[in-house]
């Protein structure tokens, strides 16, 4: 091992990140628990995860301005009404003899699942600062598993906050004053092949991720621009790992970054909060309003005896081309559906011909809560959310899941995953087909339109679900669901 | 049969098929088909267009019995429909033709389609129009006619559907490579010549068929052309499309003969399959066999179709104008009333309250009670 140049400068280094990264002022034993900062409810939650020597209290907290980013978090409009908050808190002496950084992920997940946030939230959003950032990161691969993957793509989003991904020079001399394993575990990752490990891992996630077309969890990297008390902690080389977007350098010591002093104005609260929302767009107005005309919104309780005409089509990821090829079916089965069943005898020619006129592009998060809001703001009759990606094969598979809201009564979204190839083009037209005209079906019901046009609808319907070849469960359970409906529609027609 | 380029003003001479070019005379068994070549790449959209529109045009001899293939008219484009729907192909259809030589025509079929790119391989779409009747030619509806007290009384029930769609044709990809280029369809000397004298280009006329071969002209060359199968199993637009144009020329055998295939395809698609057995309900009824066994078949496969109950009471009437003509005006009327009435009791749902067919059936029950 090659030592230093200069002994005395190193030894410095040392102590001053003793310094560093020592804990300012003790809290009390409740506010140093993991603890729900607020609970709702909610579809999401937010996790803070602290580092090395940090607490659940002190790390987050900005003693100058009196404010705490958790609370801040609770207490942000654009936030609180989708996320809980919730802050984790492990032991991190920095001398005595503690947990290493493999048995602090363990002790993570055991306490989420504990805490049951993988069951009561759809969304997950970590936020990690310094040594928090690979344990989170750490839990995240060990979720990379067949039984847990479920949970990872739950994890919406990991903002890693000054986390030492390559390690921290620092830690170098803090071993020798440090019984703490996690010191160790902070070694340069050139020589630390622990480190090494996570992150050859976390790319291979990343990586597997990508080719599988799944959206999440996404990435996202800050680190300081300022040295701590002459110090750099964790610069841009140290924190450097597979980010989604550039990694942000920010104007704070390696303490201060994670200490927010207020919601607006200040670049550590926004960043984060903007990152939050790329990954689960939480309100959508800029998405409504971007996209056809307004007055798809109800305005009135007249509003809402209209037809619902809109079908929105949005994608994330995968393979453009691939995409392209599947939109355009989505686009003409539209218009075709719209064609075949304006017969004008039902009087619906009108009604049905404004059906393809909000069809866009654009990305949605496949979280139900905000697909439940943006159907609800636009009026929609469908969403369509899909991603069409390569398989290590070379064929593409398309992933999809048709939302119906609350048209579908209990049976709100049927999702589809099927490879794409010129053998399952019509499999794939008609149960895009199928789905949309149980939609109309049911949408013909809440208005109470004519039982005949409700039966002509359901005719197509069910004639279009008799060519399904192997139909998987959703199919068969909207196959269910309108035999069902038939046999509604059956008894009025009895004498 | 005759095959126009619409594009060049070209008037082609009809041999023995067509004998008159009178195209708007009216005539019985006079069909019109127009078929644009498909969207998709150039080629290939224009290649497998004509391939079916010569698959379609072998199935058009009137009868087994006939060597004729009847009068008709394939208006045939190299240029897609602009806006890939059935709504334009019906404005189409409405506005009409100018073909080369000056006419204007009207056609009652509008066959269309794309081929397009998906997956790593080549699909083709095929759809068909039968647009309403504008010029006034009512031999698109199942007409009835019951006299009564010295009364006309007359019941046009509309085809089942309009717009249809086949199932999904892949191409191979040595098909696709073959009919991408523009040479991919070629003539030869005779069906056994290992050499081809030339390709088919933009116009040709269509004279026989010949166990897989069609013999035509095209562009001063006379010969013999393979017609190869675009997929493996068999697809049932031809006999679909064959059928539905057998219908308009009131050949009712030749046309229970051709949707029967549908109804057999294990590969059609259920709504076809449904069409295809009323269109044979109205065939047997107008060649004067019992349909009743088929609208049991229908009946079961689509209960909740409002055509099915319309073609079941309209055989019923068929039947009934049919005892009357041959002499036994009131032989079983009174059971077929009933049955009606009953058809109607069961499927009125089916029906919105102003719908004209259904008030003219009614109305006609009234008139044959009071009466």
């Amino acid at each position: 091992m090659q030592l230093p140049h200069s002994w005395k400068t190193h030894c410095l280094i040392g102590l001053l990140t003793i310094a560093c990264l020592c804990p300012p002022l003790a809290a009390s034993s409740e506010e140093n628990s993991s603890r729900f900062v607020s609970k709702h409810g909610l579809p999401g939650v937010i996790v803070f995860i602290h580092g090395l020597t940090g607490n659940s209290k002190t790390t987050w907290g900005n003693q100058e301005e009196n404010v705490y980013w958790p609370d801040l978090i609770a207490s942000d409009s654009q936030l609180n009404n989708y996320f809980d908050v919730y802050v984790v808190n492990y032991l991190s002496p920095l001398f005595t003899r503690a947990q290493s950084i493999e048995e602090l992920t363990t002790q993570l997940l055991s306490e989420l699942n504990d805490a049951k946030l993988f069951e009561q939230y759809k969304s997950v959003v970590l936020i990690a600062h310094s040594m928090g950032g690979l344990v989170a990161k750490n839990m995240l691969i060990k979720l990379n598993t067949p039984g847990e993957v479920k949970k990872l793509r739950q994890v919406k989003t990991i903002i890693y906050m000054g986390t030492p991904a390559q390690g921290a020079r620092g830690a170098w001399w803090l071993q020798w004053f440090s019984w703490d394993p996690q010191v160790k575990d902070l070694l340069p990752a050139d020589t630390n092949t622990f480190l090494q490990g996570i992150d050859n891992n976390w790319r291979q996630l990343i990586d597997e991720r990508n080719r599988l077309g799944e959206m999440f969890p996404k990435s996202f990297c800050a680190y300081e621009t300022h040295r701590t008390k002459g110090v750099p902690i964790v610069d841009r080389t140290s924190a450097q790992t597979w980010c989604d977007s550039e990694m942000q350098g920010m104007p704070y010591n390696h303490v201060e970054i994670v200490k927010p002093a207020r919601r607006d104005g200040d670049v550590r609260y926004e960043w984060t909060r903007a990152r939050i929302l790329q990954a689960v767009p939480v309100s959508s107005p800029t998405i409504t309003e971007s996209v056809c005309d307004r007055s798809t919104r109800i305005q009135s309780v007249q509003d809402n005896l209209r037809p619902r005409v809109r079908v929105s089509v949005f994608k994330h990821g995968g393979s453009q081309e691939a995409f392209g090829q599947v939109l355009g079916l989505i686009k003409d089965r539209l218009i075709n559906i719209r064609d075949k069943l304006s017969d004008p005898k039902d009087g619906e020619r009108q009604y049905l011909s404004t059906l393809t006129e909000c069809i866009m592009d654009g990305s949605l998060t496949v979280d139900e809560h905000t697909r439940q809001r943006f159907w609800d703001d636009t009026y929609s009759l469908e969403l369509i959310d899909g991603v069409v990606f390569q398989q290590p094969s070379g064929d593409a598979r398309a992933r999809s899941t048709i939302y119906l809201g609350a048209l579908g009564g209990n049976f709100k979204q049927v999702a589809l995953d099927i490879r794409v190839s010129p053998d399952t083009f019509g499999t794939i037209k008609d149960l895009y087909s199928l789905a949309t005209i149980y939609a109309l079906l049911m949408d013909a019901k809440r208005l109470q339109k004519p039982v005949a046009v409700r039966l002509h609808y359901l005719h197509t319907a069910l004639t279009l679900s008799k060519d399904i070849r192997s139909p998987t469960d959703d199919i068969k359970q909207l196959q269910k669901v309108l035999k069902e409906e038939a046999q509604i529609l059956k008894a009025k027609r009895a004498p | 049969m005759r095959f126009v380029f619409r594009s060049v003003l070209l008037s082609l001479s009809f041999g023995f098929l067509l004998g008159s070019p009178a195209i708007a005379g009216g005539s019985n068994d006079l069909v019109t088909i127009y078929i644009p070549a498909f969207n998709g790449p150039r080629e290939l959209g224009l290649n497998v267009a004509t391939v079916l529109n010569l698959q379609i045009w072998r199935t058009l001899r009137m009868a087994a019995e006939h060597k004729t293939f009847g009068r008709g008219l394939v208006v045939w484009e190299t240029q897609p429909l602009t806006s890939q729907s059935f709504e334009s192909a019906d404005e189409l259809a409405r506005v009409g033709l100018d073909l080369s030589d000056g006419k204007r025509v009207y056609p009652q079929l509008v066959f269309w389609g794309n081929t397009r790119e998906f997956g790593g391989g080549i699909v083709v779409e095929c759809f068909l129009s039968i647009p309403p009747s504008y010029t006034g030619n009512a031999r698109d509806k199942w007409a009835v006619t019951i006299h009564k007290d010295g009364i006309d009384h007359h019941i046009h029930a509309d085809l089942p559907q309009r717009r249809y769609e086949f199932s999904t044709i892949t191409l191979s990809k040595d098909l696709v490579d073959t009919y991408s280029k523009p040479t991919a369809l070629q003539i030869y000397p005779t069906r056994d010549a290992k050499y081809p004298i030339g390709s088919v280009g933009k116009t040709y006329e269509a004279r026989q068929q010949l166990d897989g071969w069609v013999l035509l002209e095209s562009d001063g060359l006379v010969g013999w052309v393979p017609l190869p199968k675009l997929s493996k199993n068999r697809n049932e637009l031809v006999d679909f499309v064959g059928g539905v144009i057998r219908i308009l020329r009131s050949d009712w055998n030749g046309a229970n003969a051709l949707f029967e295939k549908v109804v057999r395809n294990a590969q059609a698609p259920s709504a076809l399959k449904v069409d295809a057995l009323l269109y044979q309900v109205m065939a047997k009824s107008k060649a004067g066999q019992n349909p009743e066994e088929t609208l049991q078949l229908v009946r079961h496969l689509a209960p909740f179709y409002r055509a099915t109950t319309m073609y079941s009471v309209m055989s019923k009437l068929d039947a009934m104008s049919r005892t009357a003509s041959e002499g036994h005006p009131n032989k079983g009327t009174k059971t077929i009333i009933q049955q009606i009435e009953t058809e109607l009791s069961d499927g009125q749902q089916l029906f919105l309250p102003d719908d004209p067919w259904l008030t003219a059936v009614i109305q006609l029950l009234h008139t044959l009670r009071t009466g």
